[in-house]
């Protein structure tokens, strides 16, 4: 019995390996004294090459590796110097020349200068890098001396003088030709920033230390390790056990109960994250979208079946704003429309009747349907199973059945549902979208020139939506320089497109992260008061963050713990094999007989 | 052991490998779905589009992908998954030893804790021991693993703090050495512990049951017949002959250790092909999948032949009567 040999091997093999952990885990204990801030989060990494990744880790890492020209301010995401120390606007608002810090370095000791800025401006703009190309399509950079650099925009930016995009070390970069700089998978860890990476494991964690060139305030900790969970639940309970010091994304039915653990501090933090229910507005030439949907008068009527203060009840637990304009910043004064309770959608079933009625959608036949010349009104409703935003169906599925809009739901994941909205072959669906800082982009997706015409194509427009009045405010925002006048100009357009009701808006949903706070102190939210504290627009708290007085360690689980566990699996594995050897030895005394 | 015994074995055994080739391609395309969905919306140039498409493999029609497939994948090359631009060989030959190591070794002390149980309990029918293994053995069965495993989470990780809650190692320490390996063994217990608990039942049952259809046997009155002591007419005589039922049990049980443990690993966030897998599906990784089934399904065949050589050699009966 040949395997009944190798089992006793394997257990022998583990014994010994069990044992003499036991003994070095008893032996002197290794100094400790790296200060480690451990984060959690349940999104994997897609790349640490910032001309590939998209996510919000991404961004998280790439804001603590790479220094901007101009940063953001925590408390209002205002301009404030970054690598530039000052800068100078031309009079035709045209140029910005920028006076770069004194003896500024990459983490590796090359020098940084205005010519890496240049550089990135400049070969970004050439090469359409995605995370750049929106801030520098029409600039043209010149590095003038080391410390001097000269953007010129070639139409009115009323962004500038803002110049936030990652600058990349030009002493790297240059290695690579437009295609292989997309194969480059960012990993030398030379950066500007704060921290930059020096480990990184796919689905496991990345590993980031503190850059001893970084120009501004000196984090306490020595290393920030991003842990990737699979699961929300398990990543709260690591926290909760202390091998973590913060996480992203606690579960809604457990961030209620943090406030009565002392340790955990909860954070509910805004940036304008929205979930909304979109309606197929019609002005597509794709797809079979339900006829209905393209009177104004519908949409309103959906609008006013939702009930949102009960959705930001029932669905968030009450961590969200309900939902009024477009979120198009992270910045909620963009998007503060002012309106009174008579101009707004309120929750309406009456209402939201007499305007299908007026629409000439009426329940002739008294069997709970709307028709219109012979058709009848029941609509498609996609969700996203698993996401948040599903949660919200049973909800609207009931009130649209109220007011005679039966509704047929389909689950799809969210790479599924991409194509069939590209396709146009949808009704409604409930989605979300995080916003930037700037409005820009977020107004573009609802232009006309961003619905989609080639199904191969997708474009951002995913409402179907056409308003020729917003089309040209946009156009005219965009080249507005006076901050005042664009601002205006932005929430004339918000209320055009709250007005036309393309989407209802359900609400703005909070971040709910929690940070130990037995540990750390000094959280900095962005922005002041309502926002989150890690994973923001420009995650400022890090180097803001303070240990808690008398506390030593960081992060590490119990030693206890570790010696009683191994102990106990040792002694079971070497009892167990002892008994093994010892009944094989009395088997072969028995064949002796 | 003939040579027509062997040649029908591996003759199936490389049909199946076809199937699974050619079903493998077809069964994740069934789903009309956009791989290069994370890309909607950049600003991206017609010609990197191009370049992105060709990268994937997903230029041209589906007739010359698939050819385009079956040749790499006969190379073992795999392409590049679309989640991270990153050669799937990368991806697997990073997360293959930690599920080898999981799996592997859960499914060892399963086999051989299962196995010793199961025919203890069968011998000794009606016992306290068999009433006892054989109702924890159902319960266990019966438990969904996820289950399972966020029970032994919260209880021997989060709230007593013996063991970690998830991952592989300590990211906040500098280990090596002895101190890395028992880290590492630290990470490994409890998610080993809920797929040892959650297969025991399986092997234990198997076994209990073929040491009972063997109790009655004759060659065991002879055994008994010629004085041998109890439990020596167990290991020697019912043992050996009960096992058979257990080998191809035994052998799909090692053929999963390269699939993984989806629900385990995601518990417990530990980076192998399980919550390889569990991420290629969610992020709609064609390549990934493909090549991730396409191993998983290979080592089953691999195992099943393997039981089957096994079997034929164990109980002549099987040979003869295929011959």
């Amino acid at each position: 019995m040949q395997h009944r040999n190798t089992h006793l091997g394997a257990a022998v093999i583990a014994a010994i390996a069990l044992a003499l952990g036991v003994v070095s885990i008893t032996g002197p204990a290794r100094a400790q004294d790296k200060q480690v801030f451990s984060v959690g989060t349940t999104q994997d990494i897609d790349s640490i090459n910032p001309l590939v990744g998209a996510l919000v880790i991404d961004y998280e890492i790439w804001n603590l590796q790479y220094a901007t020209v101009t940063d953001k301010a925590a408390q209002d995401f205002s301009v404030i110097p970054g690598l530039a120390e000052s800068w100078e606007i031309s009079d035709d608002g045209l140029t910005v020349t920028y006076t770069f810090r004194e003896g500024l370095q990459w983490s590796d000791g090359e020098p940084l200068t205005a010519e890496d800025a240049a550089y990135t401006i400049n070969r970004s703009r050439d090469e359409e890098w995605i995370n750049h190309v929106s801030t520098t399509a029409n600039l043209e950079a010149e590095a003038v001396d080391d410390r001097t650099l000269k953007v010129t925009s070639s139409v009115p930016d009323p962004k500038l003088p803002v110049m936030d995009v990652y600058i990349v070390p030009k002493h790297i970069y240059e290695q690579y030709d437009a295609e292989a700089i997309y194969e480059y998978d960012g990993q030398d860890g030379v950066g500007s920033g704060p921290f930059t990476v020096t480990d990184v494991t796919k689905g496991e964690f990345v590993r980031m230390e503190k850059n001893p060139n970084w120009h501004g305030k000196e984090p306490v900790m020595d290393e920030v390790v991003f842990r990737i969970f699979a699961d929300a639940d398990a990543q709260f309970q690591s926290l909760s056990a202390g091998e973590l010091d913060a996480v992203d994304d606690v579960p809604v039915e457990v961030f209620s109960t943090l406030a009565a653990d002392g340790d955990l501090a909860p954070i509910a933090g805004n940036q304008g994250d929205f979930h909304e229910l979109a309606m197929n507005s019609g002005c597509g030439t794709l797809g079979d979208g339900h006829p209905a949907l393209k009177d104004v008068k519908v949409r309103q009527a959906i609008n006013h079946a939702i009930d949102r203060e009960l959705l930001v009840e029932k669905v968030l637990n009450g961590n969200g704003t309900p939902g009024v304009g477009l979120p198009v910043s992270a910045e909620p004064s963009w998007y503060d429309l002012g309106l009174t309770d008579d101009e707004k959608f309120g929750f309406d079933l009456e209402k939201a009747k007499a305007l299908l009625d007026e629409a000439g959608w009426t329940d002739a036949d008294g069997n709970g349907v709307r028709e219109k010349d012979g058709q009848e009104l029941r609509l498609r409703l996609f969700d996203i199973p698993g996401a948040v935003s599903q949660d919200n169906t049973p909800f609207v599925v009931d009130w649209l059945g109220q007011i005679g809009i039966p509704t047929e739901v389909s689950s799809y994941e969210d790479t599924q549902l991409t194509p069939i909205i590209g396709k146009g072959e949808f009704d409604l669906f409930l989605w979300g979208w995080t916003p930037f800082v700037d409005p820009d982009p977020m107004l573009s997706y609802f232009t006309s020139a961003q619905v989609t015409t080639d199904p191969e194509v997708p474009l951002y427009n995913d409402a179907n939506w056409c308003n020729e009045e917003y089309d040209a405010l946009y156009e005219q925002q965009k080249v507005e320089l006076d901050p005042d006048k664009r601002r205006e100009i932005v929430q004339q357009m918000l209320k055009i497109f709250y007005e036309d009701a393309p989407y209802a808006v359900l609400y703005q949903y909070d971040i709910l992260q929690s940070i130990r706070q037995d540990r750390w102190t000094n959280f900095v939210r962005q922005p002041a008061e309502t926002g989150p504290v890690l994973f923001t627009n420009t995650s400022p708290a890090y180097v803001e963050l303070q240990r808690v007085e008398g506390d030593g360690g960081g992060g590490g689980g119990s030693n206890t713990g570790l010696i009683i566990g191994v102990a106990a699996a040792g002694v079971a594995v070497i009892v167990g094999a002892g008994l093994f050897a010892r009944s094989r030895r009395r088997q072969d005394d028995d064949d002796r007989e | 052991m003939n040579a027509r015994y062997l040649a029908r074995r591996f003759v199936s055994a490389f049909g199946m490998l076809a199937f699974v080739l050619v079903f493998n391609f077809f069964l994740f395309r069934i789903v009309d779905s956009d791989p290069l969905a994370k890309y909607r919306g950049r600003v991206l140039t017609a010609e990197r589009r191009q370049e992105i498409i060709e990268k994937f493999g997903l230029d041209g029609s589906k007739w010359t992908q698939f050819v385009r497939y079956v040749r790499q994948t006969l190379r073992l090359d795999f392409g590049y998954s679309t989640d991270s631009g990153r050669r799937v060989w990368a991806v697997i030959t990073e997360a293959l030893p930690n599920t080898l190591w999981l799996v592997g070794l859960s499914t060892v002390i399963t086999v051989a804790l299962g196995l010793w149980i199961g025919a203890k309990a069968g011998w000794r029918r009606g016992s306290r021991f068999d009433k006892t293994s054989t109702g924890a053995s159902m319960v266990l069965y019966a438990m969904p693993e996820f289950w399972l495993g966020m029970l032994l989470l919260v209880f021997f990780g989060a709230r007593t703090g013996w063991f970690p809650v998830g991952g592989v190692r300590d990211l906040t320490r500098d280990l090596s050495g002895f101190a890395a390996v028992v880290d590492r063994l630290h990470h490994l217990f409890l998610p080993a512990l809920t797929l040892v608990l959650a297969y025991l039942g399986s092997y234990s049952l198997i076994m209990r049951s073929s040491i009972l259809e063997t109790v009655r046997e004759d060659y065991l009155t002879v055994a008994r017949a010629k004085g041998l002591r109890d439990d020596e007419v167990m290991r020697r005589h019912a043992v050996p002959n009960a096992l058979l039922p257990s080998v191809s049990l035994i052998a799909i049980g090692f053929g999963f250790v390269v699939g993984g443990a989806i629900t385990t690993e995601t518990v417990f966030s530990y980076p192998g092909l399980g919550l390889a897998t569990s991420d290629a599906i969610k992020n709609n990784d064609l390549a990934m999948l493909q090549a991730l089934f396409f191993l998983s399904s290979t080592a089953l065949i691999v195992a099943n032949l393997a039981a089957d050589l096994l079997y034929g050699y164990l109980d002549p009966r099987i040979r003869r009567a295929d011959g």
